[in-house]
């Protein structure tokens, strides 16, 4: 009876130093999605019209990595504080809101979504919990939630693009969770992914009119699943323009790990 | 038409975006002095620490190109579209190198073909098309390895459905300590640019 007591004990313990450590995760069961972007089947060859693809199941942050985890992360790893960080990872805006090294703008910046990162600092605030930063995939997958309320997904996503940066990002998790219980993945910061460099949508390619997609070995752009979905366009278009070092005031992340 | 959509649309992202700066290697020409025990220069492609295996199956890092100017490109083997034409143009980079000047420079080819392109292939690959092993090195990665290359030089890449890739064909030139000082982003550049800037690169022969 003692034993089973202190067993309960421990493990409401173990809870509460995770989440203290770091965001608490949503599990999210695998299933099939289909991508926005299609596949191109290889240079020469007619599209692939979109299939679903299995996405295996993986835990992601419910929200946004925020100022107060990522300070406590460059306290740790002072290789990445402002003033230490190499120009080949981060551009130099990055954490340009932050008042020095290891100081906040203010105190209510804690529970505020962390910007002006760049995906080298993403991906290495990601490893020290054991955990990566999500594929395009994982975090479209996220958001379809299963079809759950999609339309007032774009919905809210046009209000969004439509309202300037905000001289201050809100608190993370203060909307309604989505069905997956993920808060903040729209109308709070856009959010690098593991693979942001994968999409190549001509951002790179000046001379838009030509034919020849020499700049690109394969296909170039492909044709998409939706045409009409404005908000994914929006979505792969900011990925397309990112590049790893860059810092932008309103690009944050969150992390994912293995099921 | 939907890439001409598409890249308005980035447009507009970037007007509400704060402007990004780039990262650029603006203190690349007094670096070249500098010797391979010094500390590296912050915008170095060296200060990645993924490890990767040469063709001859021997694990190395990227720090191991230190000392001269190189000649960077990523690509796989099994690749029929852009990739012969981009080593195609590195050949022809080395064949001008070599009858112009006696500079020093390496070639190195990175695969993004983890699964495919082990060591072995890339030495046969090698082998095929005459790449001299005493200038050219062939690099197989991991996932996470490669990924990063390519984003510190800024090389996009997707795999298609044929199993091969869609990606950027850009040829990088690093400095002595690993810089990015030029780019060539297009396989149908001529190579006269390159040359250019190498023969830059070496100029004060002074190390």
């Amino acid at each position: 009876m003692w034993a089973i007591a202190s067993a309960v004990v421990i493990a409401a313990t173990t809870a509460v130093v995770a989440t203290t450590l770091h965001t608490p995760m949503a599990r999210l069961p695998g299933g099939d999605y289909v991508p926005f972007f299609q596949t191109s089947a290889g240079k020469g060859k007619a599209r692939v019209a979109s299939v679903p693809i299995r996405i295996a199941a993986f835990r992601i942050d419910i929200l946004p990595v925020t100022n107060g985890q990522f300070l406590d992360f460059v306290r740790q790893h002072p290789e990445w504080r402002r003033s230490r960080i190499k120009p080949l990872f981060a551009d130099r805006h990055y954490l340009a809101k932050w008042r020095s090294d290891l100081t906040l703008p203010n105190a209510r910046a804690a529970s505020e979504p962390v910007t002006n990162v760049s995906w080298f600092a993403a991906e290495a605030y990601c490893e020290t919990q054991g955990l990566r930063l999500p594929t395009t995939e994982q975090w479209e997958y996220a958001l379809a939630d299963q079809g759950r309320n999609q339309k007032e997904i774009a919905q809210r996503s046009l209000e969004w693009f439509s309202t300037p940066n905000p001289e201050h990002q809100n608190a993370v998790g203060r909307g309604e969770p989505n069905g997956f219980g993920i808060y903040d993945l729209v109308g709070l910061v856009w959010e690098w992914t593991l693979d942001n460099n994968s999409f190549m949508t001509g951002t790179e390619q000046r001379n838009i009119s030509s034919k020849d997609d020499a700049a690109f070995c394969g296909s170039g752009s492909v044709g998409v699943n939706d045409a009409s979905d404005y908000p994914a366009f929006m979505r792969y278009a900011l990925r397309s323009s990112l590049k790893a070092a860059y810092t932008v005031e309103n690009v944050g992340f969150r992390c994912e790990g293995d099921e | 038409m939907m890439r001409i959509a598409i890249t308005l649309l980035t447009f507009a992202i970037s007007l509400f975006l704060t402007p990004p700066a780039s990262v650029s290697a603006h203190d690349h020409e007094h670096m070249s002095h500098m010797k391979a025990s010094e500390p590296l220069p912050g915008t170095s492609i060296y200060n990645l620490t993924s490890s990767w295996t040469n063709q001859d199956g021997k694990p190395v890092t990227l720090d191991s190109l230190r000392g001269e100017p190189v000649v960077v490109a990523m690509a796989y083997t099994s690749c029929k579209d852009i990739c012969p034409m981009i080593v195609a143009d590195m050949v022809a980079i080395e064949d001008r190198i070599k009858e112009s000047s006696p500079t020093k420079i390496r070639f190195a080819f990175f695969s993004i073909d983890s699964a495919v392109d082990t060591p072995e292939r890339l030495k046969a690959y090698a082998e095929d098309h005459g790449l001299d092993p005493a200038h050219w090195t062939l690099y197989h990665g991991d996932d996470k390895a490669v990924r990063e290359l390519a984003a510190a030089l800024g090389v996009r890449y997707r795999r298609d459905a044929s199993g091969g890739f869609d990606h950027s064909a850009i040829i990088s030139l690093l400095n002595a300590d690993g810089s990015i000082v030029f780019q060539q982003p297009d396989a149908q550049v001529k190579a006269e640019e390159m040359v250019k800037k190498i023969e830059a690169l070496s100029k004060p022969v002074a190390r």
